[in-house]
């Protein structure tokens, strides 16, 4: 066979390989391009049948709006009613608090009763004892400003006692809402309020009964005491077990000091503090105590 | 490992009934000798009737037509004997048998060959040349038509029954030369191809015998161009002499010898030459080379002795080629010499770009082209245009559907993306949604539910303050109704009640006796008051650094809260974002817009704090100073920052003495703890 027919033949073969390998190689290119548009067109669908369910077929900025606008209004909302309570959640939640942000509260736990206000079910719980003012306050503060809504439905607090190591007695009653469309307690936030002190106690007793304290027993009690001599600097006075001790002003005194001498009057005023103000007590030569 | 360079190449020579075979083999542009054969055939290869019969082997153009070869070189012919083989028969068994046995030797001989896996050059029957010498009376070009125009008639030009050559001597005579009628030779060897082996022999070129020749001489030897050489080959048939001046072609002249005895052949050899010579009145015995079948070295001694001693003699030799392969080395010179001509032939394939052989070939222009490989024939260029076509068009068409693919596939790419994001936001929207719902939904409980209740830490804080103020005060009880509560308590000064009578809504003095606890005359009252309202509750606004965290109960808006209060909100964010100047742009405008919000006593003091950030400490501490005397529940904070204000302007003892006032004052305050830590970093510096 002339090499030029084999050539054409070969060429021939070549030109079929071509015309296959062109006819394959687009018919699959075609294929997937025809894929990709119907799965384009499928998207197009999605994405609009989306925009239409959302009513955002605008643009994206109204639907972020909208979304920030949710948001913010989410972010309002400060007090929540939860889904369910009992007691063993609510002593929970109350010890939450306690260890976090008032130690010292320490107080006794009882369920006092259940009801429905406005289709809202709430318990109400007792609590009493004895803690320090702050520790307190800083109870009530948490309860109320925490977004779980328990209100402190009545309160009673007394006036300090002396002998109670700085403690006040207090009855509380707290009641908790909930409800079926109530928010999970898990979903509820905590809000991280800091610690909130009370600056003064206002149930501590200003007058009291007279305190005794041993340490100040020791010092010249000025109560009978007799002023027997007085120079302008010095006074010399006698106490009720007979002993003379002579003070100057600002020596101290039992619950107080010397506050001054007054040579005019020929007497000695003392500053004494026992029952939680302080009074003058004023002693004359001879005269005794004024 | 085999030389990848290696090529072979057959010289095949015909004189009457012999066949002489030379294989050459180049490797890396030496060329060696590799073997030199012969054969004599008892009868030729082909005779007239034999021809005929050969058909069916070999299509012919024509038929070679012995009276016209005999008519141009009849002396050369040695008619005798093939005529002797032709009249032993007359049937077509024996004429068939004849065929068979004409190349059945030379088949025979090629068998030992390998000729399949080189080229072939074969010499053309010399009977069938006639030569034709021009002066430079020819153009270069169209040089072949005008030769053809020339030397061949209508009829001859009209049959194509011929093969034309020439070449151009040096001084640009030339020397052209017809072959009339078929190669035996060629066709010998296409018939035994078809016999011996599936794969076609390759034919270089067909060369004539003088060519091959000259070839040889001015391959190997360098005479002066000015020089006469005579190359005298004499063969069984084939007898000539060829005179060359320099590497010029001059003259070819027969030799024809009756004599059989080698003395008298010499002689009547040295007769023709001095015949020659005379005749032509050029000294053509200067250079004389003798070449042929048995040229023995008393040939060369014959016409030394009868030649003119200052000519030169010799038997053919070869210089520029590689003879190691020959084995008989006694014989060499002498075989040397009568394969000559298939030598060269092989020579020549070997080495065509050898400018020393001239370059002519009689070989059928169609045959050349039939033998090239990658040859595309005009159809072959048809399918070649539309492979191009179809496969630009395709990677054309393809390109532009990939381009397509790609884009769409971006495009699907941001559609999938837009999806997801829409999903991911109505997701997101769902979720806030449901979430608001249940806020609201809650939010509204808790607006309907009765909780005006929960400010217990508010009243607290209020009673704390308030009594701290209005000293020797304490409260004995407190107590909560449904609708208000009530405080029970003690206080020294009369002026005490009229302040604890405006801390709460709907105060109601229910007792105040005159008593002495202690000796110490004071006032015992009762108060009652209504749960104060929940929006009038200013949320707690801290004092601290711009950068300090924003806790969220700070930044949330009450809802229901005075357009003061809301605005004190928004400034306190301002603030707290650590916008300095407009906070303070917008603190002043609260200040004359709500000239009687109770909120101005926090904005004062908030303005001096931007006034000591903005280091305008001058103004800030008279607004702090300002703060203290109003004793509010401000007083600790603007305690610390006057502290803060001296100790920027390096009074350190005033500092310590406000911070130490504050420690004194408020000792339960948080700021005393921080005063502490100051007055140890103060003092420590």
């Amino acid at each position: 066979m002339p090499y030029t027919i084999r050539n054409t033949l070969i060429l021939l073969v070549l030109l079929v390989i071509v015309i296959m390998g062109g006819c394959i190689g687009n018919a699959s290119s075609s294929k997937k391009l025809e894929e990709l548009e119907k799965e384009r067109a499928e998207l197009v669908k999605r994405v609009s049948n989306l925009k239409k369910e959302m009513s955002l077929s605008s643009s994206q900025d109204q639907l972020e709006d909208v979304l920030k606008e949710l948001e913010k209004k989410t972010s309002e909302s400060n007090k929540l009613i939860a889904l369910e309570d009992n007691p063993t959640i609510t002593y929970r939640y109350l010890m939450d608090i306690c260890n976090k942000y008032c130690p010292a509260m320490i107080f006794d736990f009882r369920q006092a009763k259940s009801g429905k206000i406005i289709e809202t079910s709430y318990n109400e719980y007792t609590i009493t004892g004895e803690v320090p003012m702050k520790s307190l306050y800083a109870f009530i503060y948490q309860i109320e400003n925490q977004p779980r809504l328990y209100t402190v439905e009545s309160i009673n607090v007394r006036e300090q006692s002396l002998d109670s190591d700085n403690k006040l007695n207090f009855s509380l009653t707290l009641r908790t809402y909930f409800y079926e469309d109530g928010v999970e307690i898990k979903d509820i936030p905590v809000r991280s309020l800091g610690s909130e002190n009370i600056r003064y106690n206002p149930f501590f007793p200003g007058i009291h009964k007279p305190l005794r304290s041993e340490k100040e027993e020791k010092y010249l009690n000025v109560d009978g005491a007799i002023l027997t001599g007085l120079t302008p600097n010095m006074a010399f006075l006698s106490g009720k077990d007979g002993m003379v001790k002579t003070l100057s002003p600002g020596d101290k005194v039992a619950y107080g000091y010397l506050w001054r001498i007054n040579w005019e009057e020929q007497s000695v005023t003392f500053r004494i503090n026992k029952i939680g103000i302080t009074t003058k007590k004023t002693i004359y030569m001879r005269k005794g105590v004024q | 490992m085999k030389n990848r360079k290696e090529k072979i190449a057959f010289g095949i020579f015909q004189d009457g009934l012999t066949v002489r075979v030379a294989q050459l083999v180049s490797t890396n542009n030496i060329i060696r000798i590799q073997r030199l054969e012969e054969i004599v055939r008892s009868i030729p290869l082909y005779t007239k009737e034999s021809t005929e019969l050969n058909n069916g082997l070999e299509p012919r153009e024509s038929e070679i037509d012995i009276a016209e070869v005999s008519e141009y070189d009849s002396e050369t012919l040695n008619l005798p004997e093939i005529s002797e083989y032709d009249d032993t028969s007359d049937t077509e068994e024996i004429k068939k048998e004849e065929v068979s046995s004409g190349i059945e030797g030379l088949k025979n001989l090629l068998d030992t060959f390998p000729i399949e896996k080189g080229k072939i050059a074969l010499s053309a029957n010399d009977e069938q040349i006639s030569y034709y010498q021009f002066d430079s009376v020819f153009s270069a070009t169209n040089l072949k038509k005008n030769l053809k125009s020339e030397i061949l008639s209508k009829e001859e030009l009209k049959s194509k029954n011929y093969e034309l050559g020439y070449f151009t001597n040096p001084n640009k005579s030339i020397l052209a030369f017809v072959h009339r009628g078929k190669f035996e030779l060629l066709n010998a060897f296409q018939d035994i191809n078809a016999k011996i082996s599936k794969k076609e022999y390759f034919y270089s070129f067909i060369d004539t015998n003088e060519i091959s020749l000259m070839n040889l001489v001015r391959n190997n030897y360098d005479f002066p161009p000015e020089d006469y050489v005579l190359i005298l080959y004499i063969d069984v048939d084939y007898r000539v002499g060829i005179v060359m001046k320099g590497k010029a072609h001059i003259k070819t002249f027969p030799i024809i010898v009756t004599e059989s005895d080698p003395e008298g052949m010499r002689q009547a050899i040295y007769s023709k030459v001095i015949l020659e010579q005379d005749v032509a009145n050029i000294p053509i015995t200067q250079h004389v080379i003798i070449a042929g079948k048995n040229v023995q070295d008393e040939d060369v001694a014959f016409f030394k002795e009868k030649v003119k001693s200052d000519s030169t003699i010799t038997r053919l030799e070869l210089k520029n080629v590689d003879l190691t392969g020959l084995r008989d080395d006694k014989l060499l010179p002498v075989k040397i010499a009568r394969f000559a001509i298939p030598i060269s032939l092989a020579w020549k394939t070997l080495d065509p770009k050898n400018k020393n052989f001239i370059h002519s070939n009689l070989l059928n222009s169609k045959i050349i082209e039939s033998q090239k490989h990658f040859k595309v024939a005009w159809h072959g260029f048809l399918i070649f245009i539309a492979i191009f076509y179809f496969a630009f068009s395709g990677t054309v068409k393809n390109q532009q559907v990939k381009e397509k693919i790609v884009e769409t596939g971006r495009i699907n790419y941001n559609l999938e993306l837009e999806l997801n994001r829409y999903r991911s936001l109505a997701t997101k929207i769902s979720e806030v949604t449901d979430r608001i719902n249940i806020l609201k939904k809650s939010l509204i409980k808790v607006e309907e539910l009765p909780t005006n209740k929960n400010q217990w830490h508010y009243i607290l804080k209020v009673l704390s303050n308030s009594l701290s103020k209005n000293r020797i005060s304490w409260i004995s009880c407190l107590k909560s109704g449904d609708k208000d509560f009530q405080i029970s308590g003690f206080t020294t000064r009369r002026k005490n009640l009229i302040s604890f009578s405006k801390l709460f809504p709907d105060c109601k003095m229910a007792k105040v006796s005159n008593i002495e606890i202690q000796g110490v005359p004071v006032l015992e009252f009762d108060i009652s008051f209504l749960y104060p309202d929940s929006i009038r509750i200013p949320k707690r606004v801290e004092a601290k650094s711009p950068s300090a965290e924003i806790r969220e109960a700070d930044i949330s808006f009450e809802e229901g809260w005075t357009t003061a209060a809301k605005d004190y909100q928004k400034i306190v964010l301002t603030y707290l974002s650590g916008n300095l100047n407009e906070a303070f742009e917008k603190f002043s405008q609260f200040v004359k817009r709500y000239p009687d919000d109770p909120l101005v006593y926090n904005v004062t003091y908030l303005i001096g704090e931007c006034l000591f950030q903005m280091d305008k400490i001058s103004e800030a501490k008279a607004i702090f100073e300002n703060t203290v005397k109003h004793e509010g529940n401000l007083t600790p904070e603007a305690l610390m920052m006057l502290g803060r204000c001296a100790n920027r302007e390096h009074n350190t003892d005033k500092a310590i003495e406000y911070w130490d006032r504050l420690i004194k004052e408020y000792p339960d305050n948080n700021l005393a703890e921080l005063a502490e830590n100051k007055i140890k970093v103060v003092r420590s510096k």
